[in-house]
């Protein structure tokens, strides 16, 4: 009887421990979301445009990436592939049509995931940009970030 | 002034000179007043109409000239071609090594929409002996390498 009451005790450890070492390395709620990348030139036509994108917090990675609202630049800008499951990347794009975006426009949407579950933050940072006449110019950049789903792992 | 004669300090009369002169004007034929004056109003309307005519000539000339110098300081500037828009910021050689961004690469295409044929092959990017889109795109491509991230730049 002792025995099969250690027996039994044992057991209760046993599992006990298990779930709370499965506990303790569950990993969080995996959440999906887009940051918009957008540009303000003012009053000049954007001919070419160029940032960076970063994440500021841990466990975020590049998933996609796609083009921006206006015509010129509805395709995926240029970007090194090893961005895709990174933290950052540089996006860059140009156009030589006549109709080119003036003022505010977004340029470019990028699709991450927060393996903490975590909202991410993202810095853009202006690097060049040129109008129609190749002339370079400054673009005021800001971004918007939509959280859009979350997985159980 | 005791002679009569205005105070001049005329040499005296050389006798060997004076006789020269009467002997040369001795044989001068004489021509009438009125045969001089109708020579030369005769002449006179042939002299005038060449002189127009000379002023009319050059006066052409000078015009095709100072057009012709207009129109090749001007024209170069108004021409452009079909789907083409004001000529872009030059484009110079590239430099292997050289950091490159997106502004470059616009560059380049707006110079090969133009023709091309002030581009460097140095361009040639994509190393088929030729500067085309191809070598657009690697430029762009150069430009977002991740472990060549070039800081902004101006100019």
């Amino acid at each position: 009887m002792k025995r099969t009451v250690a027996l039994i005790v044992l057991c209760l450890i046993g599992v006990g421990a298990l779930a709370a070492q499965t506990r303790h390395h569950a990993p969080a709620r995996a959440v999906f979301g887009t940051v918009e990348v957008w540009a303000d030139s003012g009053g000049e036509p954007i001919a070419a445009w160029q940032v960076r994108l970063r994440a500021q917090r841990a466990g975020v990675k590049i998933v996609g990436i796609e083009g921006g609202a206006h015509e010129a630049y509805a395709q995926p800008p240029y970007y090194d592939t090893r961005a895709m499951q990174n933290d950052h990347v540089i996006l860059a794009a140009l156009s030589t049509a006549d109709d080119l975006p003036v003022g505010k426009t977004r340029i470019a949407s990028v699709h991450y995931m927060s393996e903490t579950g975590a909202p991410p933050r993202f810095e853009a940072q202006f690097i060049a940009a040129a109008n129609t006449d190749a002339q370079r110019i400054t673009l005021a950049i800001t971004t918007t970030t939509h959280h859009t789903e979350g997985i159980e792992p | 002034m005791t002679d009569g004669r205005t105070q001049t300090d005329l040499p005296e009369p050389n006798e060997a000179l004076a006789e020269d002169l009467r002997a040369l004007l001795a044989d001068r034929p004489f021509v009438p007043e009125e045969v001089d004056r109708a020579i030369i109003a005769a002449a006179e309307p042939h002299l005038t109409c060449g002189r127009r005519r000379g002023w009319r000539v050059a006066g052409v000339w000078g015009g095709v000239a100072a057009a012709a110098a207009v129109a090749a300081v001007v024209l170069p500037t108004l021409w452009v071609g079909p789907g083409q828009s004001e000529p872009a910021v030059a484009l110079g050689d590239y430099a292997p090594g050289e950091p490159v961004d997106v502004v470059d690469a616009l560059r380049l295409a707006r110079a090969l929409e133009r023709g091309g044929e002030s581009v460097s092959i140095t361009w040639d990017l994509s190393g088929d002996g030729v500067v085309d889109r191809a070598d657009v795109d690697a430029v762009a491509m150069r430009a977002v390498v991740l472990n060549d991230e070039p800081e902004e730049r101006h100019g």
